[in-house]
């Protein structure tokens, strides 16, 4: 995934930087392979956006921020729709009570496990549904798999 | 959350109220700056979801302080217009409005001293 | 003995109020990156011992992809100070001790200066000094330029490492690039220091290229694998300042809560924007409502002046019209601009200027401009001449040469007294939408003319924007009371100087040859004898002289009609005439100052001609527009 595609609020890894003018001064500020960014917020027309680097707050135009390949860190929530088909957590739920109720009527709710199918359904304790597009985005989830191993490590 | 939901309504209410005060008092662009203002507020009530609390908080906190500054203006503006009174020209009269807004300012630094105070200081976030 | 010392340091770590702490000089420092573009000194004596300070640029690395770092980077490499001060921010130190740790590459006497250390402290950050003293093998100093803590023992600290001779030890990269950087050493001739360059080589700097020996081939060394092994280098000097972080500071998680609050709102999707130009508006409106009895009473004062002096003989005609109310007339008008850059001040100083640069970059983008020139065009507010120079911080020639070409068109201080005038005279209800208007449209033309001197005389592609947001902060009087001097008083000098000359010209010009009747002066006879160029604008001829000797200087418009006209309040102008004039006088000459500093930054001729006649030409078709729609309208 580029730094430009990834949602904002989450965390991500630097993977790789391609090599351009601006490199040395990326490098300066500290985006280096293997650190962490937070992906803080858009500007009005999604362009540039801010970005947490250690403590700092820099913008970035998604010109630059193509440039630099990352993926998202394995401990942050991400909207249903960023994910790949597989077994999740619901971490929360951003949303007005009406989408809360009607979300959980369908068997999703804060701390609820769900299986993301391959064609995008979802798989709750209460059966299989089509869920909408916006909906899907305002529910933020864990992979299992990650939550495992932080329990292990614990 | 309570009493921050109770904080934005009142916010909202008073300075739309001071924003009509205005329109009918003839400053038509002063009432559209405190009604921009006051969207501050209204659009406070859109934060849902998980870290809304703290966003309603830093709604109210950035509102107050946009109040604060126009009522400080007001306040300023008239304290110079006292200079008038050497030339032996009228000083500045406050209307009604002004009055309101003065108080609102009074009331909207409060607000700021408080959550200064409780909500917003360098505490560990909860993700 | 003088000891020289240089500060480094990351932009907007507090580099400029160290500075003033030191030596007591009273540099405007503002919140946000890329104030100090070239290096500011000064000088002050500790213990009998002279010390020279060297304000430096503020940078992130000692590679070079503009100006700024490349009078960072020379300074340090060519004329390296006794000792150098490496700034370090308390609340970011990460980026600071990659800086440092560079620094220490080039084999100087360093110290680390940890800053704002108040604020830290507010935050719950603690910091371990003689950890860090051990990891970092540099002395340490904790400081606060703001409450002056730490400043007496930074001296202490200067004078006690300028009498070391033992240099602190350098990181190892590691047996690959360390064989590397010894293969390479050996290409650069003794006079430099060969292993910063080594490394820079590596890193992909292109001016340690041109430092190679002559006859060098260094492509059979750094084959393929430069970028890896810059990556490797960037890496080595982040883990390591990680480590020292670790060790030496107990950090509180997410301290920037409160900075997070107030930046949701203020760079709100929705309202971010309103937000911003309500907040502009106020502003203009404040320089009326607070200015406008101190204008009235100085221009009182002034007049009860010229009325004791009275015009009957050609001396005290001399003194009451040509200085008096020729320059009184500029005069009085100072409260204004004094109260419009103490509110600009204060959006400044709190940080909230670089949020309006992230707000608008994508407009500004789409003018091939970033947010970093918005932010040096807005310097155009106080003189376009230091927004012309502060382009020298700009990394892409193109844009600073268009930066540099459009700032004539931002409305500066001098223009203020003029629009002043007419506003007063031409729209006494409605001052503040009409100040407030000119300055959008001031804003309009400056974009306008981006696009078109990018379309026409440089072609090319978007540049680069990476940019820190400061911290926000509560704007202090005295720093804000700082800028507004600073902005201001270059107002008073040319009063002063210029201005008087040419009120003095100008009086002589009206006098002569017929001091009875001002319609047969020289003044009259040019005016009248240019009037037939600007007919299709109805200017009268008191408006042609005056916007011909305005050229030298905005504010001698406002001199030479208040003599003109024998004063302020015997003008008439009609709304429509007002409105063409203003819009003429937004564009239609850079003043000798600007053509001069245009004419330096770019070294050529072409582009101070260039900008003549490109504003005289737009300024005229924009007037013409003015004053057949409104004639239209009315």
């Amino acid at each position: 995934m580029k730094l430009s595609e990834a949602p904002t609020g989450v965390q991500v890894e630097v993977l790789h930087i391609e090599e351009s003018d601006i490199t040395p001064r990326l490098r300066g500020i500290g985006i280096l392979p293997g650190i962490k960014i937070e992906v803080l917020k858009n500007a009005p027309m999604g362009d540039p956006r801010m970005y947490r680097v250690f403590s700092k707050v820099i913008t970035l135009r998604n010109s630059e921020a193509n440039l630099i390949e990352v993926q998202v860190s394995e401990d942050s929530p991400l909207p249903l729709t960023f994910v790949r088909p597989g077994d999740y957590k619901v971490e929360y739920i951003e949303g007005g009570k009406i989408a809360r109720m009607n979300l959980a009527s369908i068997g999703i709710v804060e701390g609820a496990v769900i299986r993301l199918l391959g064609d995008r359904r979802v798989q709750t304790d209460k059966g299989i549904y089509d869920v909408g597009f916006g909906k899907l985005s305002k529910v933020h989830v864990l992979p299992m798999k990650a939550l495992f191993k932080a329990d292990n490590a614990k | 959350m309570k009493s921050v939901t109770i904080t934005l309504w009142i916010m909202l209410i008073t300075s739309i109220t001071i924003g009509i005060g205005y329109l009918f008092e003839d400053d038509v662009i002063f009432g559209i700056i405190i009604f921009i203002f006051s969207t501050v507020f209204l659009l406070g009530f859109r934060e849902l979801g998980k870290p809304s609390y703290s966003y309603r908080i830093a709604h109210i906190y950035v509102g107050s302080i946009l109040i604060v500054m126009t009522a400080g203006y007001i306040l300023a503006s008239f304290l110079f217009s006292l200079v008038n009174l050497i030339i032996g020209e009228e000083i500045m009269s406050l209307k009604i409005s002004d009055m309101l807004l003065l108080l609102l300012g009074v009331y909207s630094s409060y607000n700021i001293y408080r959550l200064r105070k409780t909500a917003i200081r360098p505490e560990k976030k909860n993700n | 003995m003088v000891i020289t010392v240089g500060l480094v340091g990351n932009p907007n770590v507090g580099k400029t109020s160290l500075f003033n702490r030191l030596v007591g000089a009273r540099q405007y420092v503002a919140n946000w990156p890329g104030v100090t573009v070239t290096r500011i000194e000064g000088a002050t004596t500790y213990k009998d011992q002279t010390l020279h300070f060297i304000d430096l640029p503020g940078i992130y690395t000692l590679s070079t992809t503009s100006i700024d770092e490349k009078v960072a980077r020379d300074f340090l490499l060519y004329t390296p100070p006794n000792v150098t001060v490496v700034i370090i921010d308390s609340l970011s130190p990460e980026q600071g001790i990659y800086l440092l740790l560079e620094t220490l590459e080039l084999n100087l006497n360093v110290i680390a200066v940890f800053n704002v250390i108040d604020e830290a402290k507010k935050n719950g950050i603690k910091i371990d000094k003689s950890s860090l003293e051990t990891h970092l093998r540099v002395p340490v100093v904790l400081t606060s330029a703001h409450t002056g803590e730490g400043i007496e023992q930074l001296f202490e600290t200067i004078l006690a490492t300028f009498k070391k001779t033992n240099r602190a030890k350098l990181l190892d990269y590691g047996p690959e690039i360390e064989s590397k950087v010894s293969e390479l050493e050996n290409c650069f001739d003794d006079i430099y220091n060969k292993r910063f360059l080594a490394l820079k080589l590596i890193e992909g700097d292109k001016f340690a290229r041109e430092l190679l020996k002559k006859d060098v081939d260094v492509s059979s060394i750094l084959d393929g694998s430069a970028s890896n092994l810059a990556v490797k280098i960037a890496k080595t000097r982040y883990d390591y300042a990680l480590n020292v972080l670790n060790s030496a500071m107990r950090k509180n998680e997410n301290v920037l809560t409160s900075m997070e609050a107030i930046d949701h709102v203020f760079t709100h999707k929705y309202i971010g924007i309103p937000i911003f130009f309500a907040l502009m508006y106020l502003a203009f409106n404040f320089t009326f409502k607070a200015s406008e009895p101190l204008v009235g009473l100085i221009e009182a004062g002034f007049q009860k002046l010229t009325d004791v002096i009275g015009s009957s003989t050609m001396l005290t005609s001399l003194i009451s019209q040509g200085i008096i109310n020729g320059v009184g007339s500029v005069i009085s008008f100072i409260p204004s601009i004094f109260a419009l850059f103490f509110a600009l001040g204060i959006m400044e100083e709190s940080g909230y200027l670089p949020r309006i640069a992230f707000l608008m970059d994508k407009a500004m983008c789409s003018l091939k401009l970033t947010g970093r020139s918005f932010m040096t065009l807005l310097l155009g507010f106080g003189c376009n001449v230091s927004s012309v120079m502060a382009a020298r911080g700009l990394s892409d020639e193109r844009e600073r040469v268009t930066t540099i070409l459009v700032s004539p068109f931002v409305s500066c201080s001098a223009r203020i007294p003029v629009y002043l005038m007419i506003i007063g005279i031409a729209f006494p209800n409605h001052k503040a939408e009409a100040f407030f208007v000119m300055y959008l449209l001031s804003i309009a033309l400056t974009a306008l003319s981006a696009r078109i001197i990018n379309k026409v005389v440089m072609k090319g592609e978007s540049i680069p924007l990476v940019m820190e947001l400061p911290r926000y902060r509560f704007p202090s009087l005295s720093n804000v009371a700082t800028y507004m001097w600073n902005r201001g008083k270059h107002f008073l000098q040319k009063a002063g100087t210029i201005i008087l000359v040419a009120s003095i010209i100008v009086w002589g010009l009206s006098y002569f040859p017929d001091p009875t009747n001002i319609e047969n002066s020289f003044a009259a006879m040019i005016g009248k004898g240019l009037q037939f160029i600007f007919a299709p604008l109805g200017f009268q001829w008191q408006t042609v002289s005056a916007l011909l000797f305005g050229g030298a200087a905005k504010e001698i418009i406002v001199s030479s009609f208040a003599q003109f006209y024998g004063g302020i309040e015997n003008i008439v102008i009609d709304p429509v005439i007002a409105a063409t004039l203003m819009v003429f006088i937004l564009g239609y000459i850079p003043c000798f100052a600007t053509l001069a500093a245009i004419k330096s930054e770019t070294n050529s001729l072409k582009y101070p001609i260039i900008s003549v006649v490109y504003s005289l030409f737009i300024s005229y078709v924009l007037a013409l527009c003015v004053a057949v729609v409104g004639r239209m309208i009315l």
